[in-house]
Formats: structure tokens, sequence, C-alpha cells
């Protein structure tokens, strides 16, 4: 079921997100307009580029699926960030618990996949 | 009976300065600030918004920050600072940490001297009320886990030596200081013995404070702030029209260096530090003693560390913060300490920075390093009918052809607590 975000939640998800890769924050509002789950690996990818050192930034666009977030230079901190970051753009909450033995992009992807689904059939 | 001989006491050198200050960002703008008496204080418009009756700030120019995430925030493009180490900053260590970068070059130590297990840092800031509260009302809107984990260490008062550590890799002792606007000068006490008793060879002294609307508005309740919207006119220490300080932030960094220690490495040496006291008032929370018997006793206390007479000092950069009452009880302690003639001179600088609060006592003793070091004497601005009650003290209200040799600084904070502190030009080459 597409869902209708107003012009002021398109503005604000645009505005908090304008740091990550270039099509990010367009790919945010199209999943949360569409929920087209298929985005979320390249959103996760935009938010990682954003918090990665600069110089690591190549290697978040040429990472696949199976490529390990640690591999990208991430701490655990950097690892928060992000899971803050895309709680707020996938409007889902991750429980700590949720992220032991998640490691790779597609780890995180089927994780955020999961919730942001079954929120949407809960609301 | 014992023979016992002690080592001669070990001499403490300054060999590094950095200042991000409402007067100027770069070693070379404060000196020019300092000499040509220009003030870093003007209207601050967020005031007027808060609809209270202050208009004016000491900022910090160059710095702004418009959001909560450290992203957004702008500093000089001469500096160049990771994520990693800006994420648990808040404003005053980011000043703090600009500072810190420009004191490691002036005293040109190499990275294997300042991450060293003889390299300390002795720190002051208040911490980031700003980032508390804003931080505050997002955990409880969303939930600590939604919130920045580095929230508490950005915000809280030891944020300075938490960041310095893990930005510079300080391997010796590191301490924060909470003794309100004296707590810098704590810091500078605290390095020099330590220095001293042989338990370091290098310690940075650092004072930062954000400067916004959070770091003003408590101010403005104690009604300590002056209501004048003129920086020409106001703060204007030692002047009959006083009628309370402006809030400056910024950080201020001192390499502390033992002498034997900067001389092997061929330092340049900028001057010395020969001695500092301590005491306090118990006498109110807030306001100081009127005869100034904290801040007499730790000047005395000062004078006789530095082995030196009262006669000697000839300048004192003065708390002066510009308030009647405070202003009143370091005129009568001075008055007392060194007699009723005319000398040492006395200037206070915040007449033309405001009140730099933790980072005052830092600030203001890089202030007098660059007196003694570049001969010239700081004027106390915006003197226009100098307090009869203090005629009898050479307060600089116009510049003079004088420089000083040994010069004292001065720090008093809520509470009633005291600092002194004497530097001496370095002329033995």
């Amino acid at each position: 079921m597409p869902t209708e975000l107003t012009d002021e939640q398109i503005e604000k998800l645009k505005h908090e997100f304008r740091r990550c890769r270039e099509g990010t924050p367009e790919a945010i509002v199209n999943l949360r307009r569409t929920g087209d789950t298929s985005l979320i690996p390249e959103i996760l990818r935009g938010i990682v580029y954003r918090y990665v050192r600069p110089e690591a930034r190549p290697q978040v666009e040429q990472a696949s699926l199976e490529t390990p977030l640690s591999a990208l230079g991430m701490d655990s901190l950097m690892m928060l960030e992000v899971m803050l970051d895309v709680q707020d753009a996938l409007d889902i909450v991750v429980e700590d618990s949720d992220l032991r033995g998640v490691k790779t992009f597609r780890d995180v992807s089927e994780l955020l996949t999961q919730r942001f689904t079954e929120n949407r059939q809960a609301t | 009976m014992s023979t016992q001989t002690f080592p001669p006491p070990r001499r403490v050198v300054i060999t590094g300065l950095g200042f991000i200050t409402s007067i100027g960002n770069t070693r070379e703008q404060v000196l020019t600030s300092l000499r040509e008496l220009r003030t870093g204080i003007e209207y601050y418009p967020p005031l007027e918004r808060a609809r209270v009756p202050v208009r004016l700030a000491g900022t910090v120019k160059e710095f702004s920050f418009p959001e909560l995430h450290s992203d957004e925030w702008i500093y000089p493009a001469t500096y160049t600072i990771p994520r990693e180490h800006l994420r648990s900053m808040g404003p005053n260590a980011l000043f703090g940490f600009c500072a810190m970068k420009q004191a490691i070059a002036e005293a040109q130590l190499p990275p294997e001297l300042v991450s060293h297990p003889r390299t300390g840092v002795m720190c002051a800031s208040g911490g980031s009320s700003w980032l508390t509260y804003d931080y505050m009302d997002m955990m409880l809107e969303k939930g600590p886990q939604r919130c920045n984990p580095m929230a508490m260490v950005a915000s809280i008062a030891g944020t300075l030596n938490m960041n310095f550590v893990a930005c510079f890799g300080i391997k010796g002792h590191s301490l924060g200081f909470s003794s309100a606007c004296a707590s810098s000068a704590h810091a500078l006490g605290e390095a020099f013995d330590r220095i001293r008793l042989n338990r370091q060879d290098i310690v940075f002294v650092a004072g930062a404070e954000d400067c916004d609307l959070f770091s003003i508005l408590p101010f403005v309740g104690t009604r300590a702030l002056t209501k004048q919207t003129d920086p020409a006119v106001s703060p204007c220490a030692f002047d009959v029209k006083r009628d309370g300080f402006v809030v400056t932030g910024g950080g201020a960094v001192l390499v502390l260096e033992e002498l034997e220690h900067a001389r092997q490495r061929g330092a340049a040496i900028q001057a010395e530090m020969i001695g500092w006291g301590e005491a306090s008032d118990g006498y109110s929370v807030m306001a100081p003693e009127p005869e100034g018997d904290g801040l007499g006793r730790a000047m005395d206390a000062a004078i006789n560390e530095a082995g030196i007479s009262p006669a000697e000092v000839d300048y004192i950069n003065a708390h002066g913060t510009s308030t009647p009452l405070g202003d009143a009880a370091e005129i009568r302690a001075i008055k007392r300490v060194f007699g009723e003639r005319k000398g040492p001179y006395v200037s206070s600088t915040k007449s033309i920075t405001g009140h730099g609060l933790s980072l005052a006592g830092a600030m203001e003793a890089g202030f007098c390093c660059l007196a003694l070091q570049e001969r010239f004497t700081p004027v106390s601005a915006n003197i226009t009918e100098l307090d009869p009650e203090f005629a009898s003290v050479a307060i600089v209200t116009a510049p003079i052809d004088d420089a000083p040799r040994v010069a004292m600084t001065n720090s008093s904070g809520f509470g009633g607590t005291n600092v002194s502190a004497i530097l001496r030009r370095w002329d033995e080459g």
C-alpha cells in the first residue's frame, strides 16, 4: 500500500540525509512512499557512505552484498551511528540484540527489510 | 644529623601557545587585537530573540554550529578533523582542539613527544549546556538508544580532557578542573606543580568554553552581565559605570615544559612560569569577599613561591570582570599586597575579550606570555571615568611605553576560589 508523505515530511527527510551518497534521500522518500524494499540495500550503502572515512568511500561504492561492514573501516560507534540513521530513514526500531551476528550488507539489509515489512503490516 | 641535599627545583617554561578567542584565532590576530585594543565583543542577536535584557557577547568568529550534528559545523579550513574525533566533541572541545593544534605546532613538538608517558593534559571546560539540553530533549522524545552514543562525552564537564586524550594519544596525566572561572588557572598551577615535582616533563594546559545562548543565559539569571549594548562602552573594568561582564567562549592552550627538556630539544622558550598561589574566601557562594581576602592571599602565595618581592611584579592581568563588587574586591587586594604606591600596572583584557569563564585563566596567562615576549603592556579598554577608589593603582587606561618583565595573572571563581600565577620574561638565551 503506498503511503502519502506530506511535503514537510519529504523536506525533512531530504534535509536529514543530504550528507549521504547522492540519490539516497530520494531513495528513502521513494521507499517510504511505495514500500519497495528492494531499495533498502542502496539506502544502507548511501548511509554507510556518510559515516566511513573519506578514503574508504570508493570501497563503499564497490561493496557487494557479501562485503562485511567491518571491511570498510567501520568501528562499533560508526555502526551505531549508521543504525540510528537507518532507523530514522525507515521509521523502524532495531534492537541492539538484533545486531548480533549481523556482519555483511546482506545481513543488515535482510534485517532492515524484515523490520520494515513488519512495521508496515502493523500499521 | 642528616646531610641530605635536595636538587634545585625544576624550572618550568612555556614553549607553545594556541588561541581560539573572540579577539582572534591565531597568535598574530590576538597580538594585534591586544596591542591595538580591538574588541571581540559584539551585538549577539540570539539574546534579543530570547527577550533578555542583555545584548553583548564575545563571539568566536569563523565557527558556526547551526545543528546538533557535527557534520554541519563550520570551522576554519586550516583544520582537518576526522569524523571519529569530531563526533565526540561539543563546540568547546572543537575550539580547544584547534588551539591545541596551534600550540603543538608552535612548540614544534613531534608526535612521539605529544603522545608520551611524560606528557599530560590539564584541562578546564564547563561542558556544553547546549548539547546537554538538546540531547536530553532527544533522549526523552526518542529514547536514549536512538540518541548519539557520544552525547554524554560530548556534553559533560570532562569533555575537553577526554577528547584530547583520544585525539592526541595523550599517555601521561590527564585531568579536568572545575572551579568555575578559576578552572583553567587551577589547571595551569597544577601543571606547573607536576613538572616541578618531576612527575611530567610536558603538560598541555587547556581552557575552553562554548559561546552561545546556553552558555550566556544562566549568567543573565545571576544579574552579573552588563546591560549596555555598545562594546565601546562596556565592559569597562575599573570604571565607575561598570555594570557587569560579557560572556565569551573559545579555547586557549599553553605548552608547559621543564626547562632542560626544552633546551635539549632546542625549543623556542617564550616565558618562564615562576610560581602560583591559591586561596579561598570562605565567604559566599557567589559574591567575592569585599576586601578580596582570598585573592590577596593567593597573590601573596604566588609571590612567595616565585621567590621575588612584590616590587618585582610590574604587570597584573587582573581578573577584572567589570562587576561592581568583583573589581572593588580585587583592587583592594592589590593595594594590600603591593602597597599604595603606583605600580604594578594593572589592566583587564576582559574588557575586549569578554569573560571566558573556565577558559579565562589559560587565555589570560597566554596573553601575559605574549606581553612578556612581545614587550608591551595590555591596556584596559573603555575606561572614561576611573573609579576614584582605584586612583592610587596604576590602571592602564591608555597605551604606555613600558614592557613588563614579570607578569601576574589573577582568576577568581564562584565559591570564592582564587588563583594567581606569575610569569617572567625569558631572557636567558
